[in-house]
């Protein structure tokens, strides 16, 4: 019975097995080395087509990047040094694509979309070409709804919004990727996919990441593409555009999707490697010529697609590493003039203390606005303001007690702006806390409250919100809008732990 | 500029296009004499190399490699030929017999970059694939 049963699968199987004889262009590797091959023949590539490498192992997938007269340039995905001289290359008829699926999520994926997190295979339900000519001008619509980040700096004063780019800038070390995992963890309950795209980066490094968001419980939303410092440049060349794929994925199901390109620098780095060794001529600081449509076209990707055609998004927070803040660089101008503005993180900053070191003069985002909730709006229209008066005031700062009232006036409650500005890693906080701490600070309720005791009575305000006044957060998250009831409710809450706290515990005075 | 061996090689087709023996043996000399005077006579393989093909491609002739697990039969021989003839336009095929025994069986044609395995490896590793899924 069991035999018999093997036996007629296995007729059926090889029934389906049709013996055909096609014939194919194949080529012949005449140089290899560096992660690039030469191919002579091939006569029928197109340009991005996925190739195979025949050799006496497993085959090897390379990608045709230059078609010339009698000879095709590959760059080479996978371990190169096992391609010989004299090899046969196959053309696939495949433009490289990536595998994508609703089991992705929660993955940790190389650029060819295959697990490297020893969870099993992916189920691919379709595979997308991983370079797409972005969306046109019919299908999308303007950015008008926020992509809350947690971050009470960024979504007061550089909101961001869905379909948005933002750039996170700035030097080594100043927390630009904290920032961004920061906004993922903040997507846990907005039901937005978020992608982190690892462009060379440590292995270790995309390993504490990913332990982290496993550890808050945020990796149950997010994709990890990950191409490591290990990696070949090619791996490194195509990741970006492979997490924009695996998104657009998301966004052709009406889904908002949140990426993350840490970071775009060493992609640059990476096709810079690449050309130069296809020998395509180098321009200004070796960079090739098309280095600036490598970005842009990247970039465009991210999209607010309109209700009629599905209405999914991609907000896209690429991030550039600057050498010592010089941020006239080739790479670093080329994208911030691509992005609609820009989160700019500074040492000096950093090492003072604030932290998120955000540099709020630099910083702008240039559609975000029109996308923050109107509560925000109002509040954060005062906050801007007092800020900017605060860093023209700050170098007076030092003279204390000889400045007239209304200077040091401002310059006090510039302090506690900055102060209150301040946030931890990893305690992302809802809109509707943000709304009601900066609300408190630019109507002058914290002016008593010393600058140094200033996060402390922050702290134990939002626990006395969330515990007592859970109502009033309930109605700003509702309403949107700063109405005269909500303003009155908040404005007791206020006076109410006041009261509670101010007096009585002798904290704060 | 630089000259490249397919450009000598064009030229080199070009004047002994349609000319008789001894004229083609003085243009060929002449030829020679100027490759060594520009020191380029380290490209005379490639343009050896590239004057076969331009001179196949001009007259209609087609070489195919057939690799085979034995010896080519001449009547098989002939049938490749016919084919290959009818497929290509050609006026004519010169088939070069490779013999391998690992293939097995079957043939596998090559000309130019195009091939076309019709050997029993071949069809063995394809059903290996299949089978597999």
């Amino acid at each position: 019975m069991q035999k018999d049963f093997i036996v007629e699968s296995l007729k059926k199987q090889i029934s389906g097995f049709k013996d055909e004889t096609k014939s194919e262009k194949v080529g012949r590797v005449i140089e290899v080395g560096d992660g690039i091959a030469r191919v002579s023949g091939l006569s029928d590539a197109m340009a991005s087509e996925m190739l195979e490498f025949v050799g006496k192992c497993e085959p090897v997938y390379g990608v045709a990047l230059n078609l010339e007269e009698d000879q095709v340039g590959a760059m080479i995905l996978g371990e190169y040094e096992k391609i010989k001289e004299g090899d046969t290359v196959k053309s696939t008829g495949k433009i490289l694509s990536v595998p994508v699926g609703e089991t992705i999520v929660g993955r940790v994926v190389n650029p060819l979309g295959q697990p490297i997190d020893g969870k099993g295979e992916i189920k691919a339900e379709k595979f997308y070409p991983i370079e797409k000519i972005a969306a046109g001008v019919i299908e999308r619509e303007s950015v008008k709804q926020p992509l809350q980040t947690g971050i009470k700096a960024i979504d007061s004063v550089i909101p961001i919004g869905r379909g948005q780019r933002e750039l996170i800038i700035g030097d080594r070390q100043t927390g630009k990727t904290a920032v961004a995992i920061d906004a993922i963890i903040n997507q846990k309950e907005e039901g937005v996919i978020c992608i982190y795209v690892a462009i060379g980066q440590k292995e270790s490094k995309v390993a504490r990441i990913v332990a982290e968001l496993e550890k808050r419980d945020a990796m149950n939303h997010t994709i990890v593409v990950v191409a490591g410092a290990s990696d070949p440049a090619a791996l490194s060349f195509i990741a970006p555009y492979a997490g924009c794929a695996i998104g657009e994925f998301f966004m052709d199901q009406g889904k908002d999707v949140l990426i993350i390109y840490d970071d775009l620098s060493k992609h640059a780095w990476a096709y810079r490697q690449v050309s130069l060794l296809l020998k395509r001529p180098p321009g200004r600081e070796a960079y090739p010529g098309d280095i600036f449509y490598l970005h842009s076209r990247l970039l465009e990707r991210s999209a607010k697609i309109g209700k009629d055609f599905g209405g999914g998004s991609i907000t896209a927070l690429p991030i550039i590493e600057t050498q010592a803040g010089d941020v006239s660089a080739y790479i670093p101008t080329n994208v911030i003039s691509i992005t609609d503005g820009q989160i700019y993180l500074e040492s000096d900053l950093f090492y003072k203390g604030i932290r998120p070191a955000l540099n709020v003069g630099l910083s702008v985002s240039r559609v975000g606005s029109a996308a923050q909730i109107k509560a925000m709006k109002k509040v954060a229209g005062k906050l801007r303001l007092d800020l900017a008066q605060f860093r023209e005031l700050e170098a007076f700062a030092q003279f204390g007690s000889d400045l007239d009232e209304a200077t040091r006036k401002q310059i006090e409650r510039g302090q506690r702006t900055v102060e209150i500005l301040k946030q931890d890693q990893y305690v992302p906080m809802p809109v509707a806390s943000q709304v009601a701490v900066i609300f408190a600070l630019t109507n002058g309720y914290i002016d008593d409250v010393p600058v140094e005791k200033v996060q402390k009575w922050e702290a134990e305000f939002h626990k006395y919100m969330k515990d007592m006044k859970s109502d009033v957060l309930k109605l700003i998250k509702e309403k949107k809008e700063l109405t005269e009831e909500v303003e009155g409710a908040l404005k007791k809450a206020i006076e109410e732990y006041k009261e509670v706290y101010g007096n009585n515990s002798n904290n704060f005075q | 500029m630089k000259i490249t061996s397919k450009q000598y090689a064009q030229t080199l087709f070009e004047m002994t296009d349609g000319k008789q023996k001894a004229e083609i043996e003085k243009s060929v000399a002449d030829f020679a004499r100027h490759m060594y005077k520009e020191r380029k006579l380290k490209l005379s393989e490639k343009i050896i190399e590239s004057f076969e093909k331009i001179y196949n491609q001009k007259n209609g002739i087609v070489e195919a490699e057939v690799v085979t697990a034995e010896k080519l039969s001449v009547a098989v021989e002939k049938k490749v030929k016919d084919y290959m003839e009818k497929k290509y336009s050609a006026k004519e095929v010169v088939v070069k017999n490779i013999v391998d025994p690992n293939i097995k069986g079957g043939m596998i044609v090559k000309v130019g970059d195009e091939v076309m395995d019709g050997s029993v490896a071949g069809k063995l590793s394809e059903l290996k694939k299949v089978l597999i899924k």
